[in-house]
């Protein structure tokens, strides 16, 4: 599913220059569950930007499901796109739009039409059904934050990507969010990523890699 | 695309206060504009009347001095190319129309006779005795003359042997002094018109319907035909106007003009008010685009909005110009000339107008990068 090889990130300004990942090669099977984990500063972010197909500029080859798409014309990164899901630590839900709005913005992005019953499902697996047409101001950060997983699963990823999704909850939410991903990560099948700072968490997954210095320290199933 | 169009919408509706001041900007860009078109049109048709059946026929010399066209007028060759026209068989297919109209006859100190035509019931009003009636010999007078101060209604008058019977009166109205003699034009003939008027003009009337452009430009040409090449007889009424149509064609266009600018300064708001919209929604497309949006996508959003956004409140200023134009129009009892073609020039500038202020905060919007704003 994921291959990288030898990625490297180097952020430069006009005065600085900070090497953020530094020969990064690694291998995800399809369907793994992988925790990253790694001090402040070490990278994890970064990497998942280039996992996201956010950042291309990077050094090194990266192929997702056998492409590469360092250089490639925006449609295909965009068609390469829907197949990720992505889930910020601050949730990135549209405010003007409904919490169902946002879901069906999804299904128009990722599947060119909108299935109603689709949306509903997903919505009912986040457990927000009754939020439908809530807007994101009007919800808790774990009802936000499940919102943000419910448009992530829109159009069945095949790469779930999460930033500290429990970042900025409370523990009793955290847990929560956790276990609906460990969850969605079994019944879609999908590759999960997930960045983390929370131990515990971490070891719920298959495999654990720790980043430190923007390479790889450790890196271990379990 | 329903989806889309409804997005768009919703955009528009977030920010309804910013949209609707922009709109009204655009909108009253289109409205003066379609007012002065609207205006201008119709005033326009009203010279262009094709139902026209009278025109003015003046002559033109070179000359300089006035009197020298006075003169010319009363020339033997001016005179009876006059007469020699009206004998024409073009002329003459005027005659069931004639009967309807009556030749005024100027009779200054000699006797002096015009060979304009008017239109009897609508310039000489008859205060004493009956109205026109066509009956052969029939003239209503006009006084004061000294010659006809005692002719009465009832009087049988001669003029070059010929008798008339004194049916009416009307008083000295226009500007000239001089008594004139109201008869039935096809009566002319029989009057020995040995001195014409020197009124510059000459007045055709045709019937509904007749073919009056034709015949009129004939009858010019007839008159023209081998004419001392220092003169010239034209149509007056098409002169003028075509010089009105010109002066209404120049105001047009300069009121046009002011009205566009206001277009203009409404495209400019367009700009300002789409890329605020993505100024805005900078973080939404970031994530739409993490999401698989394409950029073609993103920018035909903006284009969506901004074209929607200008067509709305266009539609509502070509209203709105109209509906002014018709009360207007109404008010000036001038008949409304709806213009189809302003309206189909109409339809593309406004997508134009949307389309092109909202193109560079589209093509913006489209160029974000979600890497900047993701974390
Ligand atoms: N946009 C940027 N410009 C410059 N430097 C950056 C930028 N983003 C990250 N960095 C630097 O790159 C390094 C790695 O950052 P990154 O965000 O990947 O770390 P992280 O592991 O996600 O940290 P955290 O756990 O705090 O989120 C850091 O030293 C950071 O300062
Ligand atoms: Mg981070």
């Amino acid at each position: 599913m994921i291959r990288l090889a030898d990625v490297g990130k180097v952020y430069r300004g006009r005065n600085f220059e900070v090497t953020a990942l530094d020969g990064i090669s690694l291998d995800i099977p399809p369907g793994q569950f992988v925790s990253l984990v790694g001090k402040s500063g070490s990278g994890k972010s970064s990497l998942l930007k280039i996992l996201g197909l956010v950042d291309f500029d990077h050094s090194g080859r990266y192929w997702l499901d056998g492409s590469t798409y360092h250089g490639a014309r925006d449609t295909e990164v965009a068609r390469a796109r829907k197949c990720i899901g992505y889930v910020f630590q601050d949730f990135r839900l549209i405010g003007r739009h409904t919490i169902w709005k946002n879901l069906q913005m999804a299904a128009v992005i990722r599947e060119g039409h909108v299935d109603v019953e689709e949306i509903r499902a997903c919505l009912d697996r986040v457990d927000l059904a009754d939020k439908a047409l809530s807007y994101p101001d009007e919800l808790s950060g774990g009802q936000k934050q499940r919102a943000a997983v419910g448009r992530a699963i829109v159009g069945r990823p095949r790469l779930l990507i999460a930033d500290e999704p429990t970042g900025s909850l409370d523990q009793a939410t955290a847990t929560q969010i956790m276990s609906l991903l460990t969850d969605l990560h079994t019944e879609l099948g999908c590759t999960l990523v997930l960045v983390t700072h929370d131990m515990d968490i971490a070891m719920q997954a298959e495999r654990v890699v720790e980043l430190r210095q923007g390479r790889i320290h450790d890196d271990f199933l379990h | 695309m329903t989806f889309f169009i409804r997005n768009c919408v919703a955009g528009l509706w977030f920010n309804r206060l910013r949209s609707t001041l922009t709109g009204i900007g655009v909108l009253v860009g289109v409205a003066s504009v379609v007012l002065i078109m609207a205006l201008s049109d119709a005033l326009i048709a009203t010279i262009d009347d094709e139902d026209v059946t009278s025109c003015q026929i003046a002559l033109m010399s070179s000359a300089e001095a006035d009197a020298d066209v006075l003169d010319a007028m009363s020339s033997p060759d001016i005179v009876a190319r006059l007469q020699g026209v009206a004998q024409r068989t073009d002329v003459a297919s005027f005659a069931p129309e004639a009967q309807r109209h009556i030749v005024e006859v100027s009779l200054p100190t000699g006797v002096s006779i015009g060979s304009m035509v008017v239109n009897f019931t609508d310039s000489v009003p008859v205060i004493a005795g009956e109205p026109f009636t066509r009956a052969t010999g029939d003239v209503v007078i006009m006084r004061p003359n000294p010659d006809f101060s005692n002719v009465t209604i009832g009087d049988q008058i001669v003029i070059n042997g010929q008798f008339f019977q004194v049916i009416g009166t009307t008083d000295s109205h226009g500007m000239t002094p001089d008594t004139k003699l109201f008869l039935p034009e096809r009566m002319s003939s029989l009057v020995d018109v040995d001195q014409l008027s020197t009124t510059g003009t000459h007045l055709l009337i045709g019937q509904q319907g007749f073919p009056f452009s034709e015949v009129r430009q004939s009858v010019i040409d007839q008159l023209n035909d081998g004419i001392d090449p220092d003169m010239k007889f034209f149509d007056m009424s098409a002169e003028m106007a075509s010089g009105l149509r010109d002066a209404l064609g120049t105001i047009q266009m300069v009121l046009g003009a002011i009205a566009s600018v206001s277009l203009a300064v409404a495209a400019l708001n367009i700009v300002n008010t789409m890329y605020i919209a993505s100024l805005e929604r900078v973080d939404e497309i970031a994530v739409l685009k993490s999401m698989g949006m394409t950029r073609v996508q993103v920018m035909a959003l903006f284009l969506l909005e901004s074209v929607l956004l200008v067509t709305i409140f266009a539609l509502l200023g070509a209203l709105i110009g109209n509906l002014c134009a018709a009360l207007i129009l109404t008010y000036a009892d001038i008949p409304m000339a709806f213009s189809w073609m302003a309206l189909a020039t109409l339809v593309p500038v406004i997508v134009l107008v949307g389309a092109g202020g909202g193109f560079y905060p589209a093509h913006r919007a489209a160029k974000i990068d979600p890497v900047r704003l993701l974390r």
